[in-house]
């Protein structure tokens, strides 16, 4: 596995190639290339886990149920549909947000609503030099939410982060569904010229 | 839902964002819709895109040791008390799954929609088929209807010539009255053989009317056979002659009701005496 962990290691979505030679590996049983893609995705996941959970600890169980599932399904990941970054994204967001829908109840989730405290995607916590090389698509998607108008990108944030649905989040907000359905259709849009 | 409809609902298909039905539909349409197929997949990669941008928080150290120890539970076969927990409901249909079942779904309705489409395509031909049944019957009875009218005439002609051939045939003009000056006619005459007439420039008679041919000896007139001209105003008969009939003195032509008289309706609108 030399290979596998040659400097420098790849930054999350940098290097699907690599990626899928260390899904292949693990597929196949490696112990280590499952530490290869925790030190790539690790704080990916274990990020995004604590922007929908909001409590480190439940984040934490999160990224081992992420890994343990790459582990067991790592056979079953088709390259055609998405990136491996893709892929454990995707995983580590359904986890969480089973997780957060698991729950009872949530104290901060009116925070969440609030589009004035709404957590910009581009955070502090993403260090320098990560913001520099994460993979094209993640760069412009980025740039794209940056400039959609809050009252845009906060309905974004209330699907993809807590999962809600169209009519969930005009619930949850007040604002009226076919309001919510033209927004969340023209944000999305906006992301999706960015990658055009 | 309309095909741009459903298009416009593809960006929240791909954030899990539609309810259920609407999943279903829009689910179902990607899987027949080239455009919209690939739209989705544009559109998760956007989707996949907000998820890597995420934030990334470097994990407490310790985190990277409980996965691999995780890992090697997994591999030994002990699955920790988590990863045995029941599954909510939700995790067994997770964001992608959900479409994966989406799709399940839309190839399911795919398989019905191309089923009845199939079957549809089942009775059109059918259809066609009895259609083509039923115009090859129409024309096997035309043909039928054909052969009968050939069959006829040829016992007609036979009829014809064996008069024409009769060593005893006796043939009379006949021409038209004043009422038919066009009208021509030849009837050939033959005790052994039968009687036949043709005539030409026949008016068109009104509808329920015909001609009628006679043979009159004496003041006696026989019927000898109806006919209705052709388009050209021609006709032919052949009758059959009694074998004790006697040599006519003449024959006639009269205008009668469809299925002919007993009795000539005058006036006589034809008339060739045999002297």
């Amino acid at each position: 596995m030399d290979a596998l962990s040659d400097p420098p290691v790849p930054r999350p979505g940098e290097d699907p190639e690599r990626d899928r030679v260390a899904i292949r590996a693990v597929a196949r049983g490696s112990g280590d290339a499952v530490a290869e893609l925790y030190d790539r995705y690790g704080a990916t996941v274990y990020g995004l886990a604590l922007r929908v959970l909001g409590q480190p600890d439940l984040a934490e169980e999160v990224v081992q149920d992420v890994f343990a599932q790459v582990w067991r399904e790592a056979g079953r990941y088709d390259a055609s549909r998405s990136t491996v970054a893709g892929w454990m994204v995707m995983l580590t967001r359904t986890r969480a947000i089973d997780r957060l829908r698991a729950r009872q109840a949530r104290p901060d989730l009116t925070a969440a609503v609030d589009t004035s405290a709404a957590v910009p995607l581009a955070s502090a916590d993403r260090t320098p030099e990560t913001t520099t090389i994460v993979a094209e698509d993640t760069r412009l998607v980025r740039g794209a939410l940056a400039q959609l108008p809050d009252q845009f990108r906060s309905l974004i944030e209330l699907a993809y982060y807590e999962g809600l649905t169209h009519s969930e989040i005009a619930a949850r907000t007040g604002i009226p569904l076919g309001t919510v359905k033209t927004r969340l259709r023209n944000a999305m849009g906006s992301l999706r010229s960015a990658l055009a | 839902m309309t095909h741009e409809q459903l298009r416009d609902l593809l960006p929240a298909l791909s954030l899990g964002a539609l309810d259920a039905d609407e999943r279903h539909e829009v689910a179902a349409h990607v899987s027949t819709c080239a455009e919209c197929a690939a739209e989705l997949a544009a559109l998760e990669r956007v989707v996949d895109g907000i998820g890597l941008d995420a934030s990334p928080v470097t994990p407490p150290p310790a985190l990277r040791g409980k996965v691999l120890a995780r890992i090697e539970d997994e591999r030994a076969g002990k699955a920790t008390a988590m990863s045995r927990m029941p599954v909510p409901a939700r995790m067994a249909q997770p964001v992608r799954p959900l479409w994966a079942n989406g799709l399940a779904l839309a190839a399911s309705i795919a398989l019905a929609v191309g089923a009845s489409l199939y079957a549809w395509a089942l009775r059109s031909e059918i259809s066609i088929l009895r259609q083509d049944v039923s115009a090859t019957s129409d024309e096997a009875s035309k043909l039928r209807g054909e052969l009968a009218t050939l069959r006829r005439n040829w016992v007609e002609v036979t009829k014809a010539m064996d008069v024409l051939r009769a060593p005893d045939m006796l043939k009379v003009d006949l021409k038209g009255q004043a009422t038919l000056p066009s009208g021509t006619g030849r009837a050939f005459w033959s005790r052994s053989a039968g009687l036949m007439f043709t005539a030409e420039g026949l008016p068109a008679l009104p509808q329920g009317k015909v001609y009628q041919l006679w043979t009159i000896k004496g003041a006696v007139a026989t019927g000898a056979g109806t006919f209705v001209p052709d388009a050209g105003g021609a006709a032919s008969v052949t009758a059959v002659v009694s074998a004790t009939a006697e040599v006519p003195d003449a024959f006639g032509v009269t205008i009668e009701p469809s299925g002919g008289s007993a009795t000539p309706t005058m006036p006589i609108v034809m008339v060739g005496g045999t002297k």
